[in-house]
Parts: C-alpha cells; sequence; structure tokens
C-alpha cells in the first residue's frame, strides 16, 4: 500500500504540473500548483477537521470512477472566483456577446475553468499511472467547506471507513487566494 | 407542549459556547436546562427525540441510513443510532408515547441523483423508524442544497437552526459579468 500511495503522490504531481500549464494558458496568468501531502484518514476525522470553518467557499465536485475510486473537490475562495471570472471575462472578450452576459455565463466560466482543472490533472493521473479513470460533470455548490465534504465523505462511507486525501494547491499570480483541490480516494483494496 | 422550531440567520455565540456538540456518529441524551447542538450538517441528519413533560431528549448526528452489512453497530447509521436513542431514554425511565420528533438536515449539496442522494435516503429511513416506533414527527427540516447548524434547548423544546449558507451570498458571488456589461463600451 505504501509503494502504491507514493506512485499516486509523484503521480499527482505531475498531473499538477500539467494542470497549472493549462489553467496558465487558460486565464492567461501563471499559475503555479504544489501537493500538500497526502493522509489515510477515518472518513469522520476528515469531516472534523473543517468543522470549526466558518467561511463560505464554491465548491466543484466531481466524482472519480474506474480503476480508482473517489471524489475530487475544488474549493474556490469568493475572491478568487471574481479574480478568475475577471480574467477569463477579459481573455475572451471578443468571444462574448451581449446575450451570453447573464448569470448563467458566470456559472458556465467557473465550470468550464474546473472542467480544465478537473480533465488535466484526471488525464495525466492516467498517462502516469496507465489507469482507467473517468470522470463524471462537475457539480457546484456555495457553503462551508465541512457541508461541502459531507454529502461526498457521505457517498464513500458507502463503501469504506477510511479515505486517502491528497491536499493540492494552485496558486495565481498575483493573487493572494489559492485554489484548493481535496482529492479523496477510496483505499484500495479496502470494503467497508 | 410540543417540539418549536426557530430559523435564525446565525447560532447565538454563548449559546454556541455552552451547548454539548454532538459529532458524527453519536447521539446525547441530556436534560433541562441543558441545550444540545450539532454543527454543518451536509447530507447527515439530525433528529431530535424529546419528552416535553420530564424535559428530556437527545440530539443524533448519522451519516448514512444504514450499514451494509448487519454486524455494524455504529451509530453512524440511522437505523443504528435512532432504535439506541430511544432504547437508552427508556432506560432513564422515558416513557417512548410522550416522545415528539424532529428530523433536521439531508441536504443534496451538489445535486446528485440516485443512489448518491445520501440526505434523502437518511431522512426516508428516518421517517420509516419514528413511525414503526408511533413517534410523531413534530418538525421536518429536511432537503434543500444548503447545510445547516442545530441547537436544541432542552428547557423549552426550541429548535435553532441557521444555514451554513445563503442565497444572497451566492447572487453576491456572482454579478461579475453584469459588472463587465457596464464597464464596457
Amino acid at each position: 500500500m505504501k509503494n502504491l500511495i507514493q506512485s499516486l503522490l509523484q503521480a499527482c504531481r505531475s498531473a499538477v504540473r500539467k494542470t497549472s500549464e493549462s489553467l496558465s494558458l487558460l486565464v492567461n496568468s501563471k499559475v503555479s500548483g504544489d501537493v500538500q501531502g497526502v493522509t489515510l484518514m477515518p472518513l469522520e476525522s476528515l469531516l472534523v477537521k473543517f468543522q470549526g470553518i466558518q467561511d463560505q467557499v464554491l465548491g466543484i465536485a466531481t466524482r472519480i470512477e474506474g480503476e480508482l475510486k473517489g471524489f475530487l473537490l475544488l474549493i474556490i475562495n469568493t475572491d478568487l472566483v471574481s479574480h478568475l471570472l475577471d480574467l477569463v471575462l477579459t481573455n475572451y472578450e471578443a468571444y462574448i456577446r451581449e446575450e451570453d452576459l447573464t448569470m448563467n455565463l458566470e456559472e458556465d466560466i467557473i465550470k468550464e475553468t474546473a472542467n480544465v482543472i478537473i480533465g488535466s490533472f484526471i488525464s495525466e493521473l492516467n498517462n502516469t499511472l496507465k489507469l482507467s479513470v473517468s470522470y463524471s460533470l462537475p457539480s457546484i455548490a456555495v457553503d462551508v467547506i465541512a457541508v461541502l465534504l459531507d454529502q461526498l465523505c457521505a457517498n464513500l462511507a458507502l463503501e469504506c471507513r477510511n479515505v486517502l486525501v491528497f491536499h493540492i494547491n494552485l496558486k495565481f499570480a498575483e493573487h493572494r487566494h489559492s485554489v484548493s483541490i481535496i482529492f479523496l480516494l477510496k483505499p484500495f483494496g479496502e470494503n467497508s | 407542549m410540543k417540539l418549536k422550531l426557530f430559523f435564525v440567520p446565525k447560532i447565538d455565540g454563548n449559546l454556541r459556547k455552552v451547548s454539548l456538540s454532538v459529532g458524527i456518529g453519536e447521539y446525547l441524551i441530556a436534560s433541562t436546562p441543558s441545550s444540545l447542538s450539532t454543527w454543518a450538517l451536509g447530507s447527515c441528519i439530525s433528529v431530535i427525540l424529546y419528552d416535553p413533560f420530564k424535559k428530556v431528549g437527545a440530539l443524533s448526528h448519522c451519516m448514512l441510513p444504514e450499514p451494509p452489512s448487519p454486524s455494524e453497530s455504529d451509530n453512524k447509521y440511522v437505523s443504528i443510532a435512532l432504535p439506541n436513542m430511544i432504547h437508552d431514554l427508556e432506560r432513564l425511565g422515558i416513557n417512548c408515547l410522550n416522545l415528539h420528533a424532529a428530523v433536521i438536515g439531508g441536504a443534496n449539496i451538489f445535486g446528485f441523483s440516485g443512489k448518491f442522494d445520501i440526505g434523502k435516503r437518511n431522512v426516508s429511513k428516518a421517517i420509516k423508524i419514528l413511525n414503526e416506533y408511533k413517534i410523531p414527527i413534530d418538525i421536518l427540516d429536511v432537503g434543500g442544497n444548503k447545510g445547516r447548524n442545530v441547537v436544541f434547548l432542552l428547557s423549552t423544546g426550541e429548535i435553532f437552526v441557521s444555514y451554513t449558507t445563503k442565497n444572497i451570498f451566492r447572487r453576491n458571488l456572482y454579478g461579475r459579468a453584469l459588472n463587465y456589461r457596464s464597464t464596457t463600451p
């Protein structure tokens, strides 16, 4: 198991590099990323860890299926949401029509940005580990982190007691906040 | 005196400090003048049981409707915690027929469907068990797509619920495109 986690960690580092490159291209601004660590912990402990944080954030979740099972949760601070929207709206100004300028456009931009992050990450993970992993369409929610994680942990709890948690940060140049990625994986070979 | 529900924008800081906090997969039984609380309910649910005559009650925080195998005995499952709570209350001299219930939580934060909508399954299981024990459900604040914090005062049977996010927050989060339109010639 230890070797597998090490391989996954290496693959995650490579995936984060690739993701940062793709995101830099999308927003036309330097994005750097790093994997802050990996932990194996009981699902309940993960929720307890975030229970005291009352700040509301934007969360984007996608289900990971195939040879790895779990969830990828992107957590974006609200200040950074505005910054991201500014970057994308400015870069793609020529393509935006008056009738596109609705609330949906902004949610679509966030979803598309999430798609770029998740797509690059999973694709590089597949390439590095020679795995077949797919992911669902991203879903957006605004809430405190513990609540966002609650539904994901409950779904994982149907199949396992512990979870492998990878903490990843994507940092935007000229902005103090970063996109946090919490990559939750069902531990290999564990059934409830 | 039945259970009473109040929606508040935020749980009072002092109340938060003095209340006995119930963690995930736990339940606590207490009597007046105590208060019980639980935080950040997403798809998890909290079932509150209350005897208004003796002012004794219990609050649970459950994650899943039922265990995958019958050998499990963890209180994170509604089907385990709820009968355990009722039996513990009975052991303390509470008559099950005097109990009133509240079911809170069970949101679908990310709008998952089918078997991934755990919140809906948690709520259904809790209602089924309460019906089996013939315990009236005074309060049903379930579903939606927002998290909840809950505080229960045993002296009065009052339940305070605050949502962990507000609709207005989501509306304010966006609005960039509209600003953009107004600043772009």
